[in-house]
């Protein structure tokens, strides 16, 4: 019996077909579901995914966008005034601005200042965290005008805070009122 | 070999290919790296302005 004779004689035994059939049916769908199905689903599953991490992505980039987008329209509404926080602490101490705002408080109220001094300055700063200059002034005057006077110098834009005030009486003023000598230190602020 | 080896052979490497393509696809969607978000778009936090500060130093002086 030649080979021919025997693979007629195997293929018309219905056993024999029956397994056939099954084998070839399992081997080639192993061979698609391998080189096929899996790099077809591993692509589309590995998109998906990408697909939800990059949703994650853009929810937070979305998020920082809109903050931004809040904070320049507040900006917007109040940029003619942001000079007025470069005046209440501007970048770097200006003592000579200082210097003339306090002279013009003394005019205005009508003190005389006989002392001025400005303490130690330190010009290394980061420019992040408000520093601080001290003024040391000795103001004369009547009670009345030394009040105004630091009235006056609390009214004005640059930030300053009193650190020590100390009230002396000298007797009578020249319109007969009580004559007081000041002594101010004031503490100035700047970036 | 005989054919009925021969079956359990092809589902065995069916079953073995099944499995492992459900594994693979497992680890695709569960391991995969997520995209960084840049740390300074991630910090970005919602301000607030105080305008009432603007106010008050618009009161004063500049002298």
């Amino acid at each position: 019996m030649n080979t021919k004779d025997l693979i007629l004689k195997l293929t018309q035994d219905t056993k024999v077909k029956d397994y056939s059939y099954a084998i070839l049916f399992f081997l080639i769908s192993s061979f698609f579901a391998w080189f096929v199905i899996k790099p077809v689903l591993g692509i589309a599953f590995s998109l998906d995914r990408q697909k939800k991490d990059l949703l994650v992505v853009d929810a937070v980039y979305e998020k920082s966008l809109n903050e931004l987008i809040d904070t320049q329209s507040k900006l917007e509404l109040i940029r003619d005034r942001v000079r007025l926080l470069d005046e209440a602490l501007p970048a770097g101490p200006q003592t000579q601005s200082v210097l003339i705002s306090m002279q013009s408080a003394a005019a205005k109220t009508g003190v005389s200042m006989s002392k001025i001094s400005i303490a130690r300055i330190n010009l290394k700063t980061k420019g992040t965290t408000a520093e601080t200059f001290s003024v040391n002034a000795q103001i004369d005057g009547s009670f009345a005008q030394a009040q105004s006077f630091i009235r006056e110098l609390m009214n004005q834009r640059r930030i300053k805070t009193i650190k020590d005030l100390r009230l002396i009486s000298v007797g009578a003023s020249e319109q007969s009122l009580p004559a007081v000598r000041v002594n101010v230190v004031v503490d100035v602020a700047y970036l | 070999m005989k054919q009925k080896e021969l079956l359990i052979i092809s589902v065995t490497v069916f079953i073995t290919i099944i499995t492992w393509i459900v594994a693979d696809i497992y680890h695709i969607s569960t391991t995969q790296k997520i995209v960084p978000v840049e740390a300074s778009m991630a910090t970005v936090k919602k301000t607030t302005i105080d305008t009432s500060v603007l106010d008050i130093l618009q009161a004063k002086t500049n002298e």
